[in-house]
């Protein structure tokens, strides 16, 4: 999976590094900016108020 | 046939720079001076029942023993003495013959060129042969000089990768995936441990001068007749903040919005403490509750736990300062609201104090339990007569104050 996505980023192992931080980059973000907050909420230490159902 | 009669070329190959001797050569090394006597008999013996012989012995053998022993050799030489009736037999199975090593040398050009440096024609030739033979002697066919020649050209050529079977790359694949996940794993624990306090803090920020700012630019409620009764908060819209929590014993700089509701989002997550619906406002007769994290997302209420009887909870409005005073606190579980009646514990009775409860959840990183800390009213300043003296010097009231007025 890896090599094969080093293999077809463009360019020499300089520009393909480059290619490379920059697609980590948006993975970390984009995990960060959406992904995470929206399964937060199910996480078990995220309680803080006292209802009826308990949660 | 090329290998049969190039593998009998060996004897005058043996280039005294060859660094190993390898045990194919042994025949050929225990003779150093039998090539000249080789030339001399050039077609004596090698007829063609010698070099079929000859091609029996080197290539037939080499399949089956890829390194005949010193005794395997001296028997085969034994035999061929026997056969010829002088010893010069012995060497006569590889004869010299030029023709052939001729055509030894045009057979496998390409397989040479990679092998060693070679410094007259001639040893290059006999290097050739040497080179197919050790390929007959090692292996049975000439691969292996080819094997060499690529390995000395991988350093210089760009990698060809073989591609991987179905399986292999399957397995490949599933581990990179595997790596990946624990990756995103770590990277979710770092976002909510670190990353959220850093948001979360940087909202509550910006959220308490926005406050402060829009304070300033109201005009405070009308004092009550009373000067000791306190002025009970307006309510305000759903997810909108009205409050600035300060709590000394939580540290110097520390304040906390407090908005309405308890959502996480957009009230726990991001804006500091949330009161909950229906609860009494600040000053207000009754219980004015509140939740907070107590862990991730700026953690207002990571210590609430070393709240001590008699510490102060200030929380200011745009009408004033309403001091509550922690007086205990209790662990509960998560479906306990009675907390938050009037009365805490106690939901049929009307009250008549001004409590405020904070909730968070127990212990830490668990939704097991909620940690509850009661306090009540002891004291309210109006905005117009300033900060109380308790937190008048802080650092938290500074900051706040410093753009807003209030």
């Amino acid at each position: 999976m890896y090599a094969f996505i080093w293999r077809i980023l463009p360019g020499n192992w300089f520009v393909k590094l480059i290619f490379a931080l920059i697609l980590i980059a948006a993975v970390v973000l984009l995990l960060m900016q959406y992904v995470f907050p929206v399964i937060a909420p199910y996480m078990p230490f995220n309680n803080a108020t006292v209802t009826d159902g308990g949660q | 046939m090329v290998n049969s009669s190039s593998s009998g070329n060996d004897p005058g190959a043996n280039p005294p720079s060859r660094p190993t001797i390898r045990p194919a050569q042994r025949r050929d090394t225990r003779y150093p001076g039998d090539s000249g006597q080789q030339q001399h008999n050039p077609g004596a013996e090698a007829g063609p029942a010698t070099e079929r012989m000859n091609a029996a012995d080197a290539g037939g053998s080499g399949y089956e023993q890829p390194l005949p022993s010193r005794r395997e050799l001296r028997r085969r030489e034994a035999e061929a003495a026997a056969a010829h009736g002088e010893p010069t037999a012995v060497y006569s199975d590889a004869p010299p013959m030029y023709g052939d090593q001729g055509e030894a040398t045009q057979a496998m050009p390409a397989q040479q060129p990679h092998q060693y440096q070679q410094q007259a024609p001639a040893t290059q030739q006999m290097a050739a042969a040497d080179d197919s033979r050790l390929g007959a002697g090692g292996y049975g066919n000439n691969n292996p000089p080819l094997d060499d020649g690529r390995r000395g050209r991988k350093r210089k050529q760009p990698v060809e990768r073989e591609p991987l079977g179905p399986v292999r790359g399957t397995i490949r694949t599933f581990g990179e995936l595997c790596i990946t996940a624990g990756l995103v794993l770590i990277l979710f624990v770092v976002w909510q441990l670190w990353w959220t306090d850093i948001e979360a803090n940087r909202d509550n920020e910006n959220l308490a001068d926005q406050l402060t700012e829009d304070w300033a630019n109201q005009d405070p409620n009308e004092l009550p007749d009373d000067p000791d009764e306190p002025i009970v908060a307006d309510p305000v819209d759903k997810n909108s903040a009205f409050g600035i929590f300060y709590i000394p014993r939580f540290g110097d700089d520390y304040y906390r919005t407090v908005a309405e509701g308890v959502d996480l989002e957009p009230v726990l997550n991001r804006m500091g403490v949330g009161r909950y619906p229906n609860s009494a406002m600040p000053g207000e007769v009754g219980n004015f509750s509140i939740a907070g994290h107590r862990v991730t997302y700026g953690k207002p209420l990571n210590q609430i736990a070393k709240l001590r009887p008699g510490d102060e909870i200030i929380v200011q409005t745009k009408n004033g300062f309403y001091t509550y005073t922690f007086r205990n606190f209790d662990i509960i579980l998560p479906d306990a609201v009675e907390v938050l009646s009037p009365v805490p514990g106690e939901p049929d009775y009307k009250g008549k104090d001004r409590i405020l409860t904070m909730t968070a959840c127990n212990p830490m990183f668990s939704a097991r339990e909620r940690y509850v800390a009661y306090a009540e009213l002891t004291d309210w300043t109006p905005a117009s007569d300033g900060a109380p003296d308790n937190i008048k010097d802080s650092k938290a009231y500074d900051k706040v104050s410093k753009n807003g007025g209030a």
